[in-house]
């Protein structure tokens, strides 16, 4: 009987086993049970709170449920001693093969009964928010493929170990090492059973998430795969014991050869992921050393870009045209620093092309590329031609993948990852300007002036917008926005927010929370320096990237900010509500004014930003609770920092490991930096 | 830390007198570009150091 044969009969029994539908069951219990108990992450997207939880929990409880069965299955026909009989007449690798083929049709079609029976609840809970594609495709991607690996695993140690006990216990060292095992904390990539999802963005897509875990199941449906082929071989014959077994059954001799070749794509394809770059851990010193910066003899005199994205792609290609004056009256050895994913293809200076090396030296998220600036009299200009797919710095990975990049429904790019930076010193009153093409569905939003569309291609889909910053940097932001203008305090804002957010921005207030904490912040330090052409823009942005930032006349706030439930729940302290106002704030502190001094390190701009957050909270909301939620949690804080035996005994620092030096110094930053051991 | 330190200078002298100087610091460092620093809020406030420690 062929493979097919088999299938078909065993598929049809296990069907008809009362212990296969109560796994099924089970199986779509473990998927309801955060929906149905109201499990929720705190300040997070109705995305993360249904399908991200149902999934989670699915894909474990299912996972483990469907091993108990794979084991059980596998296990019958030794346990009742007719695997004599059986095999007599039938090909074991073959009946084998069909048996776990029958397990992984069950498990589809445990997901596919998950999936319809939650649709009708995740309607109504989400709302405008639903998103059929995403829904159907998160299910299959996250809770599916956990159960199918799970099964995959389970099966190959059975056929190696032949004992079902044992075959669980391995099963459950391997998955509970790599899920709460702190080694793999931050490893997207080799959670095969329970996914790391923070995060799920319910107005600007989940394409990194989504690439991340493709990846990541092709490399462990190899691994696994080339596991299960490989344990075919263990498969016990003529009653003799695992190693008598291997010999007979090597007379299938391209078996180990495609296990070998199915384990090593997934190992090759692990160690040669696109995602990340090669960047060192951070060392905090280097970062936010104040030592003086080398004058380069080179002053820029402004830059002219033209950029055009294909954010399906999560690429870019573009020019970036420095005119420069090199007052060294000599050759200057020069850099750019560029993102790693790009490539630098082309260097001309005053239109002639010149040598340049490629370092491929990562750190910090970019690489620098070399060449050399000729001595001339009067200014020069440096044609950088670059292009390629984006590559995220490792220090985002675990926790800030899809915050920056380039997605087919959001691009956040600034620095080195829009276009080349040249080391330079600056002259004043320089521009950064040019053109941005983007799909049409995209709407750019860059420090500076207001972008206008330039030119329409409706041929290729694209729009031609302008980009015009006072100062030697462009920061990116730009997805389906919806563009309102505000005045508050005399002060002219652009606010943007998600077309699909529309309907629940109207609902909230949030241009009027904003007006509210604009116009409290000018009476209490002043106006802000904006004019009608360079005017304060309040863009809404995804919920990978944390709580926000500010940068130029741009401060940018994560999705969840305006969810409903956020801006109402005043129970949850610092709130998403005072992240609004907390960035908003930077505009005065970390923008037009900058609080440091190299003498006390821990007087930030995010210090005196936080303490007037907490100004603006107790004026609204009363004393007492500014209180509970701001001072009593910075003392906290603060005294949790002074009493840790490294803060007051940093000597042993020395005899620590590296990553437990870099988790203490990232947590004493953070508190100085925010009074909070976490990110505000 | 900052945000405790200026909490803490509040008490002593009342937030409204740390209101203004921050409103003063802010208005001389946004319109010369310069820089505050802990040892400016200090002037400012009239305050020292040792008061507001907090360890």
């Amino acid at each position: 009987m062929s493979i097919l044969s088999f299938y078909r009969v065993e598929l049809g029994r296990l069907l008809r086993a009362k212990m296969t539908w109560l796994i099924i069951a089970l199986t779509l219990a473990a998927a309801a049970a955060p929906i149905v108990t109201g499990f929720e992450y705190s300040s997070s997207t109705q995305f993360m709170n249904f399908m991200g939880v149902a999934n989670l929990s699915g894909g474990a409880g299912g996972g483990i449920l469907f091993v108990l069965l794979t084991l059980y299955e596998l296990s019958k026909m030794y346990e009742k001693h007719v695997d004599t009989i059986v095999e007599a007449v039938s090909d074991p690798a073959r009946l084998y093969c069909a048996r776990v083929l029958a397990l992984l049709t069950a498990a589809v079609l445990a997901v596919a009964l998950t999936v319809i029976c939650l649709l009708p609840y995740g309607l109504v809970k989400l709302g405008y928010v639903f998103e059929a594609g995403f829904y159907f495709s998160s299910f299959a991607l996250f809770m599916l493929c956990s159960i199918l690996l799970s099964i995959l695993l389970s099966a190959a140690l059975y056929a190696l170990t032949r004992r079902a006990s044992v075959s669980f216990i391995i099963f459950l060292l391997l998955a509970l090492a790599i899920t709460i095992s702190e080694k793999f904390s931050d490893e997207h990539l080799v959670k095969w059973l329970m996914p790391q999802i923070r995060f799920l963005s319910d107005d600007f897509g989940n394409s990194m998430v989504i690439w991340l875990y493709s990846y990541s199941r092709f490399i462990w449906f190899f691994i696994f795969g080339g596991l299960l082929v490989l344990s075919l071989l263990g498969i016990r014959r003529y009653g003799k014991g695992l190693l008598g077994s291997f010999r007979v059954n090597l007379k299938h001799a391209m078996l180990p050869v495609i296990a070998i070749l199915l384990m090593g794509a997934g190992v090759y394809a692990y160690a040669h992921q696109p995602f990340y770059d090669n960047s060192p851990p951070i060392d905090y010193d280097t970062l936010y050393s104040t030592d003086e910066e080398e004058p380069t003899d080179l002053f820029l005199l402004g830059t002219e870009l033209d950029i055009e994205i294909e954010a399906a792609r999560g690429s870019l290609r573009g020019t970036a045209v420095n005119t420069v004056e090199n007052r060294a009256g000599r050759p200057v050895l020069s850099a750019v620093a560029v993102n790693t994913g790009y490539t630098v293809e082309e260097i001309l200076i005053d239109g002639l092309p010149v040598p340049f090396v490629d370092l491929q030296n990562d750190t910090h998220g970019k690489k620098e590329v070399e060449f050399t600036v000729p001595a001339a009299d009067g200014a020069q200009t440096i044609a950088i031609t670059y292009g390629g797919k984006y590559k995220m710095w490792t220090l985002l990975k675990g926790w800030g993948e899809g915050s920056e990049g380039i997605f087919p429904r959001y691009v956040s790019l600034g620095g080195s990852s829009l276009y080349p930076r040249i080391y330079v010193d600056m002259a004043e009153d320089i521009h950064t300007k040019g053109r941005l093409t983007l799909p049409e569905g995209l709407t750019p939003v860059t420090s500076g002036e207001i972008n206008t569309v330039l030119s329409t291609d409706d041929r290729a889909g694209t729009k031609t917008w302008s980009m015009d910053n006072e100062g030697a940097s462009m920061v990116l932001e730009a997805a389906d926005y919806v563009q309102r203008s505000l005045t508050a305090a005399g002060l002219n804002i652009e606010f943007y927010y998600n077309r699909k957010h529309e309907a629940v921005m109207e609902e909230i207030g949030a241009a009027e929370l904003m007006e509210d904490v604009i116009s409290f912040c000018t009476e209490l330090y002043g106006p802000l320096p904006f004019s009608e052409d360079i005017p304060l823009k309040l863009i809404q942005s995804t919920a990978y990237g944390g709580g926000g930032y500010a940068s130029f006349n741009l401060s940018v706030m994560n999705e969840s900010t305006f969810s409903p439930e956020n801006l109402g729940d005043l129970e949850i302290g610092a709130s998403s509500q005072e992240v609004l106002a907390h960035e908003i704030i930077h505009q005065w502190w970390g923008l037009f004014a900058h609080c440091i001094d190299l003498e006390d390190t821990w007087w930030t701009d995010e210090g005196v930003t936080t303490f007037t957050t907490y100004l603006f909270v107790r004026d609204r909301y009363g004393e007492d609770y500014a209180n509970q939620h701001y001072v009593e949690k910075w003392e906290a804080a603060v005294a949790g920092m002074l009493e840790n035996f490294y803060y007051r005994n940093p000597q042993y620092l020395d005899i620590l490991p590296e990553q437990y030096v870099a988790a203490l110094e990232e947590r004493d930053w953070s508190v100085q930096m925010y009074d909070s051991p976490d990110d505000l | 830390m900052t945000a405790l330190m200026i909490y803490n200078a509040g008490r002593l002298i009342g937030m409204d007198n740390v209101t203004e100087a921050l409103s003063e610091l802010y208005e001389t460092a946004s319109s010369n570009q310069t820089d505050v620093t802990f040892q400016d809020f200090l002037d400012k406030t009239g305050l020292d150091r040792e008061e507001i420690a907090i360890d």
